[in-house]
């Protein structure tokens, strides 16, 4: 998930550190390290950049209400995914109740990005459970031990989810998967 | 082979969980066994199209926004690194 894990890890340790130690402006750094990787994972939850950004900043407000708490144990990057996808959660119901429109839109060559089109409305499509395990280990290459703490479910139970979530994707991408290259 | 083993092996080659040696397996016995084949490929193809999904423009207006929208709820996103503990203290100088 992340490119230079050991110097992120010891950052998100001496940040950590600053913030439970009430340094507020260690939230700063926090985002620094985080922000781009949580904006990405609720953009591709919700679709939409407006949400997602809110969400993103919704979520490092919350580990600023919870700083004391924190503990630089690990398992920090699994608690910040597990409150992003909350606030994803809540504002995917908010949007069932108001249709806001999907801004996702992508480069390439025409086909190339029509297909994408196709796949991300094919995902769009699938239902919660497989589409999670989908963004997160597909995605966002996030470990499938992650990925599971993050939905609270067993990694057995991922795993499953993950397969399954590949072959109904493949399904409601029927004749589209045969121009795929 | 049996029934679970075979999409198991289905499933770990799409999302390329395979070793080396499992891989060139399957993929000669898929040779063999169009079904397995069409299998095979289809879902392979399924995980690489949803990889082509290109990630999500972080562009720095995106970067603004999220930290205004954390200032405007009294949060301060400053990230300056910590000061080093060194720095505390005034080192004599040397003349």
């Amino acid at each position: 998930m992340s490119g230079n894990q050991p110097e992120d890890t010891l950052a998100e340790k001496r940040w950590l550190t600053s913030l439970a130690n009430g340094d507020p402006n260690a939230l700063g750094g926090i985002y620094q390290i985080y922000g781009e990787k949580i904006f990405r994972y609720t953009y591709r939850m919700l679709g939409n950049r407006s949400d997602a950004e809110d969400a993103t900043a919704e979520t490092f407000l919350r580990v600023l209400r919870r700083a004391r708490e924190l503990r630089a144990d690990g398992a920090f990057r699994t608690w910040l995914f597990r409150i992003a996808r909350n606030l994803c959660i809540d504002k995917m119901r908010q949007h069932k109740l108001m249709e806001l429109p999907n801004d996702a839109h992508y480069t390439g060559t025409e086909d190339r990005a029509a297909l994408r089109v196709t796949v991300q409305q094919a995902l769009d499509e699938l239902p919660l459970d497989y589409r999670e395990p989908l963004i997160l280990c597909d995605l966002e290459d996030v470990s499938a031990k992650e990925a599971a703490e993050t939905l609270g479910i067993s990694v057995p139970a991922l795993k499953s989810r993950l397969y399954r979530g590949r072959r109904a994707l493949r399904d409601r991408l029927g004749g589209s998967i045969e121009k795929l290259t | 082979m049996n029934k679970d083993l075979y999409t198991r092996l289905v499933d770990m080659y799409a999302g390329q969980e395979l070793t080396e040696e499992l891989v060139e397996e399957i993929e000669t016995a898929a040779m063999g066994d169009p079904e397995l084949a069409h299998d095979l490929f289809s879902l392979r193809r399924t995980v690489d199209a949803l990889q082509s999904i290109p990630p999500a423009p972080y562009t720095e207006e995106t970067d603004v926004r999220i930290k205004l929208l954390m200032q405007m709820r009294g949060a301060d996103v400053r990230s300056d690194e910590p000061q080093p503990s060194y720095w505390q203290y005034h080192l004599p100088i040397q003349s």
